[in-house]
């Protein structure tokens, strides 16, 4: 892609950079980033990959909320948050959207990162691209940043569609704390899709074949989808396990192999989803019945409590997408590229 | 057979007749009566202020005569008058054989004395004269008179209670009467008369009988503790019968308990403690004291008040009271439900449920954002190393 950008602004030849010892630095090192970005963002949006994925994905968007929306006219509900309903209500056969994006936004976060570097080295276009006074942070940013603007565009754009639908099918405005949940919903979203975004654009930079990059992201995907549950269960058991059968006991294998599930960042997205879309969710642990004592349930909590409780979540989700493309960029930095 | 029994009858009946009917005949015959001014019943007893009427009938067997009526020595003051076809009359025309009835209407004046009066009427026409005495014995009458009996004229009772009163109320005089009820009552009473059971406010008394009714005074707020009279009053015809009946009102201390705004719902948080301003009412007429409080709150939290005990209120005084609330350390974010109370040392409890919205601690928070701030920290890292190649 990028052999199209011809434009040398500041004539910095490549020999003088090579000449001057390779740890003196000048210049801003994002030179050139937001050309990149530009380039690579109409490359995804005019690639029939994503074509595909944009099908597939309004295709889930539609059916879905249809599905949803006659199980709420179906169901006389006094719900204050009948809108965030859209997205977390499952019709037979259908499941809920929110559990489609579950495996649909790292499907095209895979899609749209798998090639980023190593299709550039296949097709012998990254000298040229590095031949311009681009350094390779800005190339490295520059495609990070248009994989997760992409993402973001069509998944808010779906969100849109949503909401539109919602407020057709419905025919009541979503108040404001149902479109400051649903916002938020739509933010971790996206830095869910920007987790796998970054393992691709790692293993993109490791594997000089674009299938192998693809696989190997897939693999991971499917490692944390299918069977991570299973070994964290494994491993909670082995670690903690249950002799006597005491509370305590119990207590503690469950909290350990909550924290083993919160490694994969399914988990992770689900229970922030679940927080943000109900309500009424109040912890994700295990709740005493202690703790529980005098609580009024189902009553919602407000917005900045949800917020705190899967604050954790968030945080995490976008510190692993920002480490793993520290990551990708260190390993990128380190490879050695040639005409 | 029952027809000619009938007939038989009949027959008996006009034969008899006939007989009674010649009777005078036969007199006549003897010496035939020229005038006879008569009545059935020549002495009438009657009661103050009431009329009395003769029924005259005037005989005649000789020959038709017009007869002028008057009357002697009527006592002073009374009035007398002839009536005869619905008119008054002063002269009544007597054929033979033909009985003319006419009445004597007597009015008494209202202050004619018990005694027995006595007068003449005397007919007088060419021929003949005929007198009647006729006597008039006025009796006192036992006048109208209405009386009240009750058998506890003073109650006593919490503001908040219905005086009742058990009245017996008598007619003592031999004439019924449509009696009316009236109350008078200080500002804060509605008095109200039940008689078996119901509402009323005029009630009729037969001559010489009594009625009970049932006075209710019902306080409409909270009155002062005192004595309040109520003054119940009846009035039937010309008469009247009063009774005050005495409610005395009972101080009552009447506790609310609420907090300074109004509202029954705070935040707090997660193990942290909060204060919240309650406020102690007395809405009632007595002092109340030794008020104690408490709640009922979830496990693991602790709720003490300042002050923990409350010595007394004065009515119309608040107290304000502050709750400190310090929810358990692990407590989920959430609404919780708590339960102030406090207790009058006599009194009823009074509670109110307050809705706490527990907070979580935002400590997480800052570590969330100081873990995406080491993570920028390594891609800056990463970028002072490794960059601008």
């Amino acid at each position: 892609m990028a052999q199209q950008i011809k434009q040398p602004t500041t004539i910095q030849p490549a020999q003088s950079r090579q000449q001057v010892a390779h740890r003196t630095r000048e210049g801003s090192p994002w030179t050139g980033l937001w050309a990149v970005v530009a380039k690579d963002m109409a490359d995804h949006l005019t690639s029939a990959r994503m074509r595909i994925l944009e099908f597939l994905i309004l295709l889930t968007a539609g059916g879905t909320v249809i599905a949803a929306m006659q199980n709420i006219r179906s169901t006389v509900a006094q719900d204050r948050f009948v809108f965030l309903r859209l997205f977390t209500t499952a019709q037979e056969p259908l499941p809920a959207f929110v559990g489609f994006l579950g495996f649909l936004v790292p499907l095209i976060a895979i899609a749209l990162a798998f090639d980023a570097v190593n299709g550039e080295f296949n097709q012998r276009t990254m000298s040229r691209v590095l031949a311009q006074p681009i350094y390779r942070d800005a190339l490295l940013l520059g495609k990070f940043l248009a994989g997760l603007f992409t993402l973001a565009l069509v998944l808010t754009a779906i969100w849109l569609l949503i909401m539109g639908m919602g407020i057709l099918g419905l025919g009541v405005p979503p108040t404001g704390e149902e479109v400051a949940r649903s916002l938020l919903f739509l933010v971790v979203t996206i830095f869910y899709g920007g987790i796998w975004l970054a393992l691709a654009l790692v293993f993109s930079t490791v594997f000089r074949q674009p299938a192998t990059a693809a696989l190997a992201s897939i693999a991971v995907w499917l490692f944390f989808t299918i069977f991570w549950g299973i070994i964290a269960r494994l491993l909670a058991q082995a670690i903690r396990p249950i002799e006597v059968g005491t509370v305590q006991e119990v207590i503690s294998q469950t909290t350990l192999l909550q924290i083993l599930n919160r490694i994969s960042p399914n988990t992770l997205y689900v229970e922030a989803t679940v927080g943000l879309l109900l309500p009424a969710t109040r912890s994700f642990g295990l709740v005493l019945p202690s703790q529980l004592q005098g609580a009024i349930l189902g009553a919602p909590l407000p917005l900045g409590e949800s917020v705190a409780l899967i604050w954790p979540h968030l945080t995490g989700l976008v510190a692993v997408t920002i480490l793993l493309f520290a990551l990708a960029y260190v390993l990128f930095q380190r490879q050695e590229i040639r005409a | 057979m029952k027809r000619y029994l009938l007939a038989i009858l009949l027959v008996t009946t006009l034969i008899l007749s006939t007989f009674t009917l010649t009777t005078p005949a036969i007199a006549q015959e003897e010496e035939p009566i020229d005038l006879l001014l008569f009545t059935k019943f020549p002495a009438q007893v009657t009661g103050i202020g009431e009329n009395v009427t003769f029924d005259l009938s005037i005989l005649t067997e000789t020959e038709p005569q017009s007869v002028d009526l008057e009357i002697q020595d009527l006592p002073e003051g009374w009035t007398a008058s002839f009536k005869g076809g619905s008119k008054i009359v002063q002269a009544v025309f007597a054929q033979p054989k033909k009985e003319v009835s006419f009445d004597l209407k007597l009015e008494l004046p209202q202050d004619v004395k018990p005694g027995t009066y006595e007068f003449t009427v005397i007919a007088r026409s060419n021929q003949a004269v005929s007198r009647l005495p006729l006597k008039v014995i006025v009796q006192e009458k036992v006048p109208a008179n209405l009386a009240f009996e009750v058998e506890l004229p003073t109650l006593r009772g919490k503001p908040d209670k219905t005086f009742r009163y058990n009245v017996t109320l008598k007619n003592d005089g031999d004439e019924d009467l449509a009696v009316d009820l009236l109350a008078e009552a200080p500002a804060g009473f509605i008095v109200t008369f039940k008689s078996s059971g119901q509402e009323v406010t005029n009630l009729p008394i037969e001559a010489n009988s009594s009625k009970r009714i049932s006075v209710e005074a019902d306080p409409v707020f909270a009155l002062e503790a005192g004595s309040y009279p109520i003054v119940v009053r009846a009035r039937g015809g010309e008469t009247e019968a009063m009774i005050t009946l005495t409610a005395e009102v009972v101080g009552q201390s009447d506790l609310v308990l609420t907090t300074a705004d109004g509202r029954l719902s705070g935040q707090a948080e997660a193990g942290a403690e909060t204060s919240y301003n309650l406020v102690i009412k007395n809405n009632g007429t007595a002092t109340a004291q030794g008020i104690t409080l408490s709640a009922t709150e979830p496990s693991g939290w602790n709720v003490t008040f300042e002050p923990e005990f409350v010595e007394e209120v004065a009515p119309g005084e608040q107290v304000e009271i502050k709750a400190k609330v310090r929810p358990a350390e692990k407590a989920i974010a959430g609404d919780y439900m708590l339960t102030f109370r406090i207790q009058p040392e006599n009194g009823a409890t009074e509670s109110i449920d307050y809705r706490v919205t527990v907070r979580t601690s935002t400590l997480w928070g800052i570590a969330g954002v100081g873990l995406i701030a080491i993570a920028v920290g390594v891609v800056g890292l990463a970028v002072m190393r490794f960059g601008r190649r």
